[in-house]
């Protein structure tokens, strides 16, 4: 057996726990991705696609040393949505996005989530300070990255699409 | 479960099998932005290729197997990609071989015998197929040294119809 890179940490917050995505998101993520709502994270996409997408996901995190987790529910166990440090050849640089499920949304979690993986990635990823990239139609999660200190940077594009570059605060001191 | 870090190492004559990493983006994504991908679903960009290697490196975690860089035991430069498969809509377990560079030595051959003994002996396969393009007769040569015998052709939903060959199964004697 060789060590090839160190396991995905997992990380706990108040309600939530963020940890290694896994074979067994599938069948929500499938759902997830044959929905409309997944139109600015690479969707929509059939069950092979979310298939090769899940494994993506983990050889990122062996690639680029950081990548998403998928956030659960501590008391539930329940599925809610991911978050993390996105960083494939198309971005302009690593990138922190989030994105939660309908059921999901309105309670705060993807504020905290966020909140958890940015300080994570700063303290030991040495990344600081990243991108968002946001449509311009997404009221919600612009709000957040308002909510989260983040500010208006610029126009780009991610995934072939327009959408707005939010640049996030350091927080390393 | 089977993680990315604990990808096994395997070692034949003349390769070593280990684990896909960052240093293999290069080989891979000039592989398959070649035209030797012609039987393997065409050319690739290298933003496609990049995502492809992180999927190989998923496949792990997701099925408890998979392919394995393969490079020659004096330089750790990929040669290719060999191993076994099982993406969602695949009819059932694969072995295949991709080797790059330095065809034509039989490299795809012994590195597909060590994979296969791998199936067999540590995961408990008794039986593989190897799925094959028509026309890929570098392929079909690599499957019949290896024992493969032909089956009816499976029209894949979307790769089209390809060709079947079924590994033989170390627990029956060979017919």
């Amino acid at each position: 057996m060789i060590a090839m890179t160190d396991p995905i940490p997992v990380l706990d917050t108040q309600r939530l726990t963020l940890r290694a995505p896994r074979k067994s998101d599938l069948p929500t993520l499938t759902a997830f991705f044959e929905t409309e709502r997944s139109h600015m994270v690479g969707g929509p996409a059939d069950a092979n696609e979310t298939f090769a997408k899940l494994a993506s996901r983990i050889g990122h995190w062996a690639i680029r040393g950081h990548g998403v987790w998928h956030i659960e529910h501590r008391k539930t166990g329940d599925f809610l949505g991911w978050v993390g440090i996105g960083n494939p050849p198309a971005f302009d640089e690593p990138e922190l996005g989030w994105t939660l499920f309908a059921h999901a949304e309105g309670q705060g979690y993807a504020y905290e989530a966020a909140r958890a993986a940015r300080a994570y990635a700063a303290v030991h990823l040495g990344l600081d300070s990243p991108i968002s990239y946001i449509h311009a139609d997404n009221s919600r999660s612009l709000a957040l990255a308002a909510k989260l200190g983040a500010t208006y940077e610029r126009e780009g594009v991610v995934l072939n699409k327009p959408c707005q570059v939010w640049r996030h605060p350091k927080e390393a001191a | 479960m089977i993680t990315a870090n604990s990808i096994p190492t395997l070692e034949t004559e003349r390769l070593i099998l280990r684990a896909p990493g960052p240093q293999d983006h290069a080989p891979f994504a000039s592989f398959l932005a070649s035209d030797a991908t012609r039987y393997i679903g065409g050319k690739q960009t290298e933003a496609e290729a990049w995502r492809y290697l992180c999927q190989v490196i998923g496949h792990w975690s997701m099925r408890g197997f998979g392919r394995w860089m393969v490079t020659l035991k004096d330089d750790n430069t990929a040669i290719g990609l060999v191993g076994l498969h099982q993406p969602l809509d695949w009819p059932e377990k694969e072995i295949g071989w991709y080797i790059w560079s330095g065809t034509g030595k039989g490299y795809a051959r012994e590195a597909g015998r060590a994979a296969l003994a791998h199936a067999y002996e540590a995961l408990g396969w008794t039986t593989a197929i190897s799925m094959i393009n028509p026309g890929n007769d570098a392929s079909v040569r690599v499957a019949e040294s290896m024992g493969a015998v032909r089956e009816p052709d499976y029209d894949h939903p979307r790769h089209g119809p390809l060709m079947i060959y079924r590994h033989p199964n170390p627990a029956e004697p060979a017919a």
